[in-house]
């Protein structure tokens, strides 16, 4: 624990603290692989003449709600980082705890209602182009959704000892509005082309 | 300016108009497919005009979030270098990909 009090309180002489930069390098992998993703779902929606027939079968009301919880959980972790930087702890802890439960309503949404509907209704990842990409690229986000939970669930149970993670909060808050930003291209081209 | 651990001192903007703004560009998002889906959806072209709009206004709101909620804006100029670095390459890799299925499909 002492050791990421230090590691925290670390700065480089850039103004950059390893956590943070540790961070924007690995997201810089991560847009090269969203990225790509990205650029063949796009490649098929031009391409692919049954794209709108199939996408009329995802829940767009679903998609827009999540596309909301996103939003709003990373608004949420912004204020949360503020908050921690500027000492009010109490109100960083209450933000972190709001954005965990728009993200924990993001994927019960998603794996609850959204995806069993759809399996019931005989759209699986065998359905063809369109419903492997969906699965796939809205799994792997998912994936990135839970791993980002799990980070906030420790950096809260941390955060309500002595523990104060300015950067390593930062760090997650980065990696939390990527995740944001992802799927803000996912959404229109699944719910809404 | 530094703070008390050496860093530069942090800008905060006003995240609540931030997110106003994110909110108004998803709903004008639902609006023009709602508008397109039901009124237009007959002009094939509209679909894809669509789609270039919706892509449009995700690549603003990605900008948004980036620029103020991931601080990029206030950050060291060498953070948008490795930025704009990952973006080369997703367009390096898609170029290439385009390339290779053009020629294939000549073939």
């Amino acid at each position: 624990m002492a050791h990421a009090q230090e590691m925290d309180a670390y700065v480089e002489p850039t103004g950059i603290g390893p956590p943070k930069l540790g961070m924007w390098l690995f997201l810089s992998g991560e847009v090269v692989l969203f990225g790509g993703i990205i650029m063949t779902i796009v490649l098929f929606r031009v391409s692919f003449p049954g794209w709108a027939e199939e996408s009329s079968h995802t829940n767009p009301i679903i998609g827009s709600v999540n596309t909301f919880n996103l939003l709003t959980s990373s608004m949420l972790v912004a204020v949360a980082y503020k908050m921690s930087a500027t000492g009010r702890h109490d109100l960083a802890k209450l933000c972190i705890l709001g954005c965990l439960l728009f993200g924990i309503l993001f994927l019960c949404l998603k794996w609850i209602i959204e995806w069993p509907t759809e399996i019931a209704h005989h759209y699986t990842i065998h359905s063809g182009p369109f419903w492997q990409l969906y699965y796939t690229a809205t799994g792997l986000h998912a994936v990135h959704v839970l791993v980002g939970l799990v980070a906030f669930v420790i950096i809260l149970v941390l955060y309500m000892g002595t523990w104060r993670p300015k950067f390593t909060l930062e760090a997650a808050a980065l990696y939390w509005h990527f995740v944001d930003i992802v799927w803000l291209f996912l959404w229109p081209l699944f719910y809404l082309s | 300016m530094e703070s008390e651990h050496g860093g530069h001192e942090e800008h905060f903007p006003n995240y609540l108009f931030v997110w106003f703004i994110l909110l108004f560009l998803t709903g004008t998002s639902i609006v023009a497919t709602l508008l397109v889906t039901n009124f237009l959806g007959h002009i094939h072209v509209m679909h894809f005009v669509l789609l270039a709009f919706l892509f449009s206004l995700g690549a603003i709101k990605a900008a948004l979030v980036v620029a103020y909620f991931m601080h990029l804006r206030f950050e060291a100029k060498y953070l948008w270098v490795l930025g704009l670095m990952a973006l080369f390459f997703v367009g390096f890799f898609i170029a290439g990909t385009f390339f290779d299925l053009t020629l294939t499909a000549k073939r």
